[in-house]
């Protein structure tokens, strides 16, 4: 019994609460350096959301209860404290409940479309069949998180078609690369990779065709290249311009050189890779870099160890002996033989219920400049019909409420999509009223005169 | 004695105002190309305000070797040859100055030394990829971008390409380059450069009488060019508005008002260390006077830029030298220690001698705000009530440097200063207190108003909940009576440290989160320093304490 009351003492005492207090001020401040030197999201898991925070924010609310217990029964120079307290332990609850009920996520949308589904930010790995014609048939999905649970102590894997699909590594932070190589489908297209150089300029670019298509063009710099196939037709019309088509020889290319101010056809031959022919405009030399008959795209994730704007966080399927990445939101088809798969880590959704379609997106500009002043997005909402979501004034709807975030533009600097904050947050009253009593309480405290504590020192 | 304190009113007052008046007027006396409106960075300003900005940009102050900025700038594309020539591009980066071979005597350049560096073309490259990859730029290459900003300046100045002039019909649009000026505009513009070219070389030749004269015709020139630009489209730049910006550049109100509060500071130093209290009330004249100087700066700035004055680095720490001022005038109506002017003038002088002098880290340029910034009543509120209570937070520091100096010097004699200081402290610990946490509520409010999230754990908002940490661990101490006189006076200094993090560190140091229209960089080695001195002093006064009671056999305690 004794000691039960020494533990009720201790739950109550100050000594508790200067631990408590300095805790959360290493464990914030420990969040705010890894946001520093990671990102945010890595911040939030490892630290804010993390047991440690909880069970930190857990025995402050104890904490406080009891030192409230404590003093009971309550005279009037506890009226600050209590409020305070009070306001202290519903201003975290309200926090919990936002946390473990509320929806923060985000919805995106082009000008013209519709969409009903946020993105949240947890994920999830998805495995559909391909039916064909755009049809799937999902096979697995469960809720993914990497970063807490790694692969090596949870490991992934779906039996599909009596083989293991599986996830073999994961990657936090990863730079896409694509590459073409040789492919041994004769479906895929060729690939030609060139070169154009003289004194001023230094170009080289891939230039791939679909098999399907007879003719594949690229505009670089002063020339047009176009990719033929053999027996293509090429009608010449206006400008510099290489064709380019495979030929009767191995490993040769045949090409034909169309020049402006000849105006037409002014040079032909056979092309191996690595050698070089003058053009004949401004003294321009072309060199055939590489020549694959049949082309792939290969795809590549280079781990960084810290991210920056252009990282994301990327998976590595195993199946049937071939391995397949996939970046956060980029599925992957997987194949073999008649098995036909879509893997996918993505961003779990969620259905709002309606569609909201995007009208109109407009930015206002300073003076002369490109610096965006305002934005806004007109939306289509049923039952409500158009309106305005716009920074600092969001829409209320259906128990959410949608605030303008950021918009994307296209090269030209047009913007093109537009992004709303969706947000849904029960705690939110809790939040509010505990702030109010937080601040009323001490204000009361330290301001007036009857209710103050008593203070050691000069003025006691 | 009611007589006197009347008779220094008086004269003080009459003082203030010849002085105002004086500096007033004197712009308008020859505004030459100073009133000319450009339009740049998205909005319209005196041309003026743009030469002290690129000044500063290159050179790091608003004046070249006593030359008017405007005059420089403008002489730029007037005789490139020789600017192309001339030292005055500054690298202030050690280590960018190491890696262009540059030599380390000299922070100044030539434009030419620095194009033509074979260095740079390469380090510029590097630069364009990380910023393709998106990459978070530290000192070195944000100093690199700096570089690459004074280079791309000069070299569009010199031509007479990026001071736009001329408005176009259609109101948002971009006005037109000296550069591309054509027909009537560009020979009125023709005469500008005319007479101050004519200007320049009586100037050069020290012929007063017509250098007076080519001003005057200078004046007219632009009034001319201006007056045909009216014609057209109206009062396009808002002429009062860009006379009142020209005004205040002149009037650098920011620059009196620490002047006068390093005066008072004296006064108020005199009454408090030395024996004659009444010079106090000389300090509050003093004070006053530089008060009408630091209103008058804010009323300029909220003019100007028709937005409260709280939204960067500079106009942070010149509220915080208001807010000091004002908490400890109405503590001393309360208590009358003439501890709290001391310390009150003291956060004053220093933080406007900052602003002053530290230009180039404390971007005092009239800035414009992002969209999010722009049209938020709670914004701005939360941003003033949190920057006030680190006014609060800073006058209790330096209360606590001084109750600690008196802790070293003899704490039984100087027993009553002690008493007073840190009932000062608690007080003024107090006010932060309900002001930060509000403060940090009402930015809560808002995020949760304009982005639907009451609490993000965003770095700012985190930093300032941990200092707000801190200083309720310091009340509640002194409420259990754990802390005492010299314990709280120690907590004042040592805790100011979390309000530098939250303040500067957030944005000059970690770099990160959401509120990056605050960021910046440079300065860091000295506020570090600043912030070690302290720390240092405290630990040096707390040793030495413990060491003291141990030999009186006092049981020790803070």
């Amino acid at each position: 019994m004794k000691l039960f009351e020494r533990a009720l003492k201790f739950l109550a005492s100050l000594q508790l609460a200067m631990i408590v207090m300095a805790c959360l001020g290493v464990l914030a401040a420990t969040g705010t350096i890894l946001e520093a030197r990671y990102d945010a999201n890595y911040a939030q898991k490892m630290v804010y959301q993390s047991p440690y925070m909880f069970a930190t924010l857990a025995l402050l609310c104890i904490n406080l209860f009891n030192v409230m217990l404590d003093r009971w029964p309550w005279k009037a120079h506890h009226a600050g404290f209590v409020l305070a307290h009070i306001g202290i332990i519903t201003l975290i609850v309200g926090s919990w409940v936002t946390h473990r009920f509320g929806v923060d996520g985000s919805l995106a949308f082009e000008i013209g479309q519709a969409n009903r589904y946020v993105m949240l930010s947890s994920s999830e790995f998805v495995v559909a069949r391909s039916l064909g014609e755009g049809r799937y048939d999902t096979l697995h999905k469960e809720r993914v998180d990497f970063l807490l649970h790694p692969i090596e102590k949870n490991p992934i894997s779906v039996m599909v078609d009596g083989q293991q699909l599986e996830i073999v590594d994961y990657y936090n932070y990863a730079v896409r690369e694509s590459k073409l190589v040789q492919s041994d489908d004769d479906l895929d297209g060729p690939a030609v990779r060139v070169q154009l150089q003289n004194a001023r300029v230094n170009m080289s670019q891939w230039i791939k065709r679909p098999a399907t298509a007879p003719t594949e063009e690229f505009n670089l710099g002063p020339a047009r290249i176009v990719l033929a196939a053999e027996n293509a037709p090429f009608v010449y019309t206006t400008g510099n311009v290489l064709v380019f088509r495979p030929s009767k020889t191995p490993d040769k290319l045949s090409f034909e050189i169309y020049t402006q101010s000849l105006g037409g056809l002014s040079k032909k031959g056979l092309i191996a890779v690595v050698d070089e022919i003058d053009t004949g405009w401004m003294g321009i030399k072309l060199r055939l870099l590489k020549y694959l008959p049949h082309a792939r795209e290969a795809v590549d994730f280079l781990k960084r160890e810290q991210p920056t704007g252009a990282t994301m966080s990327a998976i590595k399927i195993r199946f049937a002996g071939k391995d397949y990445w996939s970046g956060l939101n980029g599925p992957v088809r997987i194949h073999d033989g008649a098995t036909n798969l879509v893997a996918a880590y993505r961003n779990e959704l969620l259905d709002i219920g309606f569609d909201m379609r995007l009208e109109k997106f407009e930015v206002g500009r300073y003076l002369g400049s490109t610096r965006a002043k305002t934005y806004q997005s007109e939306v289509n909402v049923p039952d409500l019909g158009n309106r305005l979501i716009s920074m600092n004034n969001p829409l209320k709807y259906n128990d959410y409420t949608f605030y303008q975030a950021s918009f994307q533009e296209n090269a030209q600097g047009k913007p093109t999509t537009s992004i709303l904050s969706v947000n849904h947050d029960p705690g939110r009253w809790m939040k509010y009223l505990g702030s109010l009593l937080m601040v009323l309480g001490t204000i009361v405290m330290f301001y007036f005169k009857k209710y103050r504590l008593k203070i050691w020192g000069p003025t006691a | 004695m009611r007589k006197v304190k009347f008779a220094l009113a008086i004269f003080l007052s009459a003082a203030f105002a010849t002085f105002f008046l004086n500096i007033l007027s004197a712009p308008s006396a020859h505004a030459g190309l100073g009133d000319l409106p450009v339009q740049d960075d998205g909005r319209i300003k005196p041309y003026d305000t743009f030469a002290r900005e690129m000044l500063n940009l290159m050179w790091g102050h608003e004046t070249y070797k006593e030359r008017k900025a405007s005059d420089v700038v403008f002489s730029w594309m007037l005789i490139p040859e020789e600017w192309d020539n001339t030292k005055f591009v500054l690298v202030r980066h050690n280590g960018l100055r190491e890696a262009l071979g540059l030599d380390h005597e000299r922070l100044y350049y030539s434009p030419n030394e620095l194009i033509t560096n074979s260095h740079l073309s390469i380090m510029m490259q590097d630069l364009k990829n990380k910023r393709e990859a998106q990459e978070k730029l530290d000192p070195f290459y944000q100093s690199l971008q700096t570089l690459e900003n004074q280079l791309s300046a000069y070299q569009s100045l010199r031509v007479g390409h990026g001071v736009r002039v001329v408005p176009v019909d259609a109101k948002t649009a971009r006005w037109l380059d000296i550069a591309d000026l054509k027909d009537a505009d560009k020979m009125r513009f023709q005469s500008i450069t005319t007479a101050f070219v004519s200007m320049a070389a009586a100037s050069a030749k020290g012929d007063h009488a017509s250098e007076a004269s080519s001003a005057d015709n200078l004046d007219k020139a632009v009034n001319n060019f201006v007056a045909f630009a009216q014609e057209r489209f109206g009062d396009y730049a808002g002429s009062t508005r860009i006379r009142a910006e020209t005004a205040y550049n002149h009037l650098q109100p920011f620059r009196f008002a620490w002047i006068l509060y390093f005066l008072a500071l004296c006064f108020f130093s005199f009454a408090y260390f030395g024996t004659r209290p009444y010079w106090g009330k000389i300090g509050w004249g003093f004070t006053a006077g530089a008060a009408l100087f630091h209103a008058t700066g804010f009323l300029f700035r909220i003019y100007i830029l028709e937005r409260p004055p709280v939204s960067n680095m500079f106009e942070t720490v010149v509220w915080v030298a208001w807010g000091t001022v004002l908490l400890a005038t109405v503590l001393y109506r309360f208590s009358r220690s003439a501890i709290i002017p001391v310390a009150a003038t003291l956060v004053a002088t220093l933080s406007l001698i900052l602003c002053d002098v530290s230009s180039s880290v404390l971007d005092s340029s009239l800035m414009l705000l992002q969209p999010v910034l722009r049209d938020n009543f709670w914004l701005m509120t939360h941003v003033i009530i949190i920057v006030s209570s680190y006014a609060a937070f800073f006058l209790a520091f330096f209360l606590g440097d001084i109750v600690l100096f008196y802790f070293w010097r003899d704490e039984k004699k100087h027993a009553q200063k002690i008493q007073e200081g840190a009932q000062a402290i608690y007080r003024s610990v107090q006010v932060g207190v309900v002001l930060l946490a509000s403060g940090i509520i009402l930015g809560g409010v808002w995020a949760d108003y304009s982005w639907g999230r009451f609490w993000g754990w965003d770095p700012k908002e985190t930093w300032a909940f941990i200092a707000l940490l801190g200083y309720v661990l310091v009340l509640h101490g002194r409420i259990a009576g754990w802390l005492r006189h010299f314990g709280l006076a120690a907590a004042a200094v040592i805790s100011f440290s979390l309000v530098i993090m939250s303040w500067y560190g957030v944005n000059f140091v970690l770099g990160a989160g959401l509120h990056t229209y605050g960021f910046g960089a440079g300065g860091v080695e000295y506020v570090a320093g600043f912030v070690a001195a302290h720390l240092l002093f405290a630990a040096f006064v707390i040793t030495l304490r413990q060491s003291r009671l141990r030999s009186d056999r006092t049981p020790s305690g803070f």
